[in-house]
């Protein structure tokens, strides 16, 4: 099955006055892929995920999103791709605290076309928490904050859903819920990447890139997954150097 | 809630403050009525009693205090030259407030008063009766006057003593303006009754304006300096406010919001914090207006409603305006810096 690139980075480096946080970054995510984003600390993880997520543009190199060059687009394209293209998780959750769980997943609508309730209880049961809605995020445990949170990335059904260490918050039980749902979203044909340092979390994912003092070390298919890909996908995310 | 109390406290400072500096020169220009008329009436062929019934309607009832005219006589009072003044007496207690009687005004023909200093010389007090050569007729002291002037050693009598028609000397006219509407009056006045010279009473209108500027000014000067701190706590407030939220800001970027659409926020937001705040602030700013007049005049103070539309205006923009300018740098901040908690 031949499924066509939602993101390029190619040769993609991100620099901050001398230092840099990516070089030549060469990656591939196709649609409907699960990618995970290992490595330690000031690796540059957090870096590629705000190229991946718009929130940032690359000093040097080449970023195609859904078959756009956005390499030097403007903050405010940047802003309308985030708004219709992708779903953010964050590892703090940041939901709106005098909002409930049901207005802050129409938050997202707001921004994004019309508000629809109905539309935002089917996410919220989506990730269990229908009879949650109407609790406000400190009357909601760190597990149902986050499971809110999907609910906010799902709600104007994205293209890709990018989730920065969704677990890292989290115990076993709730990691293994938040898991479970990405697995769910991920056979219903949503592109996932996740940017985690959870080896558990990584080894659910279909493919694993691992970065290193800002470059790309490997990238490893779990062949266990669904869809599996060729042995050449493997090369999709290709090591520097 | 915290930014709208301060709104509520900002509004409250200038529409109490600014109540009491407009209501300032009413209350104090009533009050200054205490000390005297504020115009002279002269003419050079006497002021009629037709005259001075013209004079009366033309003043307008609100401002008038009294109009009493005077007519001065030299006669005898047991065998001594004294100053006797016909006035008309119940006027002449309105225009002179200060004037202190032991014992009553005259009520029937034949009553007279007696300066507190006359009585004295002529070994007098109220009850006394005496003769009055040139008139030939004996006449009862009611009562002992002491106006705590030359008015003192005269002879008072009502001046209904000489019938309906008479003319005056000179008459007394309060009225409770002051400054500029005082001027005014005057002016029109001369121009309504071109016979009569109306003549500010300086000694009392000079002394009136200088401490009404005074006391303006004063008013003036604490609404200004009160009112740029609560501007300061406002703004301040505000600016904590929108901190509080940049978080919320930071997330609604990164969710897609555009920097527009976040300032449109906060301006609605802030427009109805100013409106609320402002309303709030005209009913707490009447109630101390009011508490503040009670305390120093004794007299409630008027509503003004351009005043309070102004007050609700005025802490809208400026609610706005110091809502907006921390907005303003929040909307452009980095949703990643922010969501970092950088």
């Amino acid at each position: 099955m031949n499924r066509s690139n939602i993101v390029e980075l190619k040769n993609v480096s991100v620099i901050y006055d001398t230092l840099a946080a990516l070089q030549d970054v060469n990656v591939e995510v196709q649609e409907g892929e699960w990618l995970a984003v290992m490595g330690p600390s000031g690796s540059g993880k957090t870096t590629m995920m705000n190229i991946i997520g718009c929130l940032d543009r690359p000093t040097r190199g080449t970023v195609i999103f859904d078959g756009e060059d956005i390499s030097g687009a403007s903050l405010k394209t940047l802003t309308s791709i985030r708004r219709e293209k992708i779903g953010l998780i964050f590892q703090q959750f940041h939901l709106v605290p005098y909002l409930t769980a049901l207005q802050n997943v129409m938050l997202a609508q707001y921004y994004h076309s019309l508000v629809d309730e109905k539309e935002a209880l089917k996410a919220l049961e989506r990730v269990g928490l229908k009879d949650r809605s109407s609790h406000l995020p400190k009357e909601l445990s760190g597990g149902e904050q986050q499971r809110v949170c999907i609910a906010r990335a799902l709600i104007n059904y994205p293209k890709l859903i990018l989730a920065d260490e969704p677990t890292g918050n989290l115990d076993e039980t709730n990691e293994s819920i938040v898991v479970d749902i990405f697995k769910g979203l991920n056979a219903e044909g949503s592109t996932i990447i996740v940017v985690t340092h959870d080896r558990e979390v990584a080894q659910r994912a279909e493919r694993v890139v691992r970065l290193a003092h800002g470059k790309v070390v490997t990238g490893r298919h779990h062949r266990h997954h669904h869809g599996a890909h060729s042995p050449q996908d493997i090369t999709r995310a290709k090591p520097n150097g | 809630m915290v930014a709208l109390l301060a709104v509520a406290i900002g509004a409250t400072v200038f529409f109490g403050m600014a109540t009491v500096y407009i209501d300032v020169p009413v209350r104090l220009s009533t009050a200054f009525r205490a000390y005297g008329a504020n115009i002279l009436l002269l003419s050079e062929k006497g002021l009629s009693s037709e005259e001075l019934k013209e004079v009366r309607n033309f003043v307008p009832e609100a401002n008038l205090v009294g109009l009493n005219p005077y007519i001065y006589k030299t006669m005898l009072l047991n065998s001594h030259s004294v100053t006797v003044t016909y006035t008309d007496l119940k006027e002449a207690v309105l225009t002179n407030p200060f004037w202190q009687i032991k014992g009553a005004l005259p009520s029937e023909r034949g009553e007279a008063l007696i300066g507190s200093d006359l009585a004295n010389i002529l070994e007098m007090e109220e009850g006394f009766t005496a003769e009055l050569g040139d008139i030939n007729q004996d006449i009862l002291f009611s009562g002992v006057l002491k106006t705590g002037s030359g008015g003192d050693n005269f002879v008072y009598l009502d001046i209904s003593e000489l019938g309906d028609s008479y003319l005056a000397d000179i008459a007394e006219l309060s009225v409770s303006l002051s400054g500029d509407n005082l001027e005014e009056f005057r002016t029109d006045l001369t121009f309504e009754f071109p016979d009569i010279t109306p003549k500010l009473v300086k000694r009392v209108v000079n002394s009136e304006t200088a401490v009404l500027k005074k006391l303006q000014a004063l008013v003036l000067f604490v609404t200004i300096v009160v009112l740029s701190l609560t501007m300061i706590c406002v703004s301040t407030t505000m600016t904590a406010v929108v901190l509080e939220r940049l978080k919320e800001i930071g997330l609604k970027k990164a969710i897609g919001a555009e920097s527009r659409s976040i300032l449109m926020e906060f301006f609605w937001s802030a427009l109805i914090l100013g409106f609320f705040g402002g309303i709030i602030g005209c009913f707490a700013g009447f109630a101390f207006a009011n508490f503040v007049s009670l305390s120093v005049f004794s007299v409630s103070v008027d509503l003004h409603l351009g005043l309070a539309v102004l007050s609700v205006l005025i802490s809208v923009i400026f609610t706005v305006i110091a809502g907006m300018i921390p907005v303003y740098s929040a909307s452009n901040v980095n949703p990643i810096m922010v969501l970092r908690g950088e």
